[in-house]
């Protein structure tokens, strides 16, 4: 069992927000293959896919709008 | 600028509920139905480990093969927020899959229980009323941005809660839900929406509804590069987790 503070984000106090990989909320990235995904309960997703637009090109979104602006 | 507890609740989501980061979903650029087989895939996998998906867009056309996950076992409920209905059928004569027929797919599918699904902030110019009849025919409620600006926030979501009840929900939130001088970066900007704080106050009026997944969609950087519809947008991601968390920590 992984402990638990390793599922906790990174908090402001301990590393300037302008610092550090990012990630959602500052979260830890466990992806797909980790074994921790088996303990993990509520997981965030980027879906960086605009390729079903009619109304505009497609652009980027997904962490590039959410994770990586004000954190 | 997300810190680790809700100034407005107070819920504590990251002491509630272990919560990672999962990486991004990699769709094909080149290949529309490949790029809905390859989510569906991927969801498909964080279904099985167990584990909530709240998914940060890409437009809405991502809650299909979302919804083909988190449903494939039974149908699902679902509160939509949005300023488009997204239940149009067809698209230049063929398209059949984009950004304004996911739901229309989702109900043929089976995948949402149509007694439990509705829609707030719905308003703009139309195509026509397809969508409308194709709502009114299956028995989908929606609540129109006039007829929310006139009950207010709080009456409004009694219903919401109402309608999706007890059983497993889904929440999919389109950005545009919210008045574009908040939220301008966005494709298909309606004015006339509900603005920051309402944005934020119909996801806490969702305490207690049992989500089974949730997303945030059509935030488009390119748009507004000050940056602010990205900053709203983690922020209803954040109070969205909360709700999550507190129904993963048993509250």
């Amino acid at each position: 069992m992984t402990d638990g503070e390793f599922f906790k984000p990174v908090s402001g106090f301990d590393l300037p927000r302008f610092a550090g990989i990012p990630t959602f909320m500052r979260l830890p990235h466990v992806g797909l293959d980790d074994p921790r995904l088996a303990e993990v309960q509520i997981g965030l997703i980027g879906a960086p896919w605009t390729g079903a637009r009619p109304t505009a090109p497609a652009r980027a979104t997904g962490r590039g709008s959410c994770a990586t602006c004000p954190r | 600028m997300i810190r680790a507890v809700n100034g407005s609740t107070w819920v504590a989501p990251f002491e509630l509920a272990r919560c990672a980061d999962l990486g991004d979903v990699a769709p094909n650029p080149g290949d529309l139905m490949d790029s809905l087989a390859r989510m569906e895939a991927f969801y498909d996998r964080v279904v099985a480990a167990g584990v909530l998906p709240l998914t940060g867009g890409g437009d809405h056309l991502c809650s299909l093969p979302i919804l083909r996950a988190v449903a494939k076992k039974r149908p699902v409920g679902l509160v939509q927020f949005d300023s488009h209905t997204d239940l149009n059928d067809i698209y230049f004569g063929t398209s059949r899959y984009n950004h304004g027929t996911p739901f229309r797919r989702a109900v043929e599918e089976g995948l949402i229980d149509p007694a439990r699904y509705v829609l707030v902030g719905i308003r703009g110019t139309a195509y026509g009323r397809e969508d409308w009849d194709f709502a009114a025919a299956n028995g989908i409620r929606i609540i129109p941005v006039g007829e929310f600006h006139r009950r207010g926030v709080e009456d409004v979501m009694a219903e919401v809660r109402g309608i999706v009840g007890e059983g497993p929900t889904y929440l999919t939130y389109d950005i545009d839900f919210v008045d574009p001088t908040f939220a301008p970066g966005t494709g298909t900007p309606e004015v006339g929406g509900p603005n920051s704080w309402q944005a934020l106050e119909v996801v806490r009026a969702l305490r207690g509804v049992n989500l089974v997944g949730a997303d945030l969609v059509e935030v488009s950087p390119p748009f507004d590069p000050s940056g602010g519809t990205a900053w709203l947008g983690i922020s209803i991601l954040f109070e969205i987790l909360c709700l999550m968390a507190e129904r993963v920590g048993g509250r």
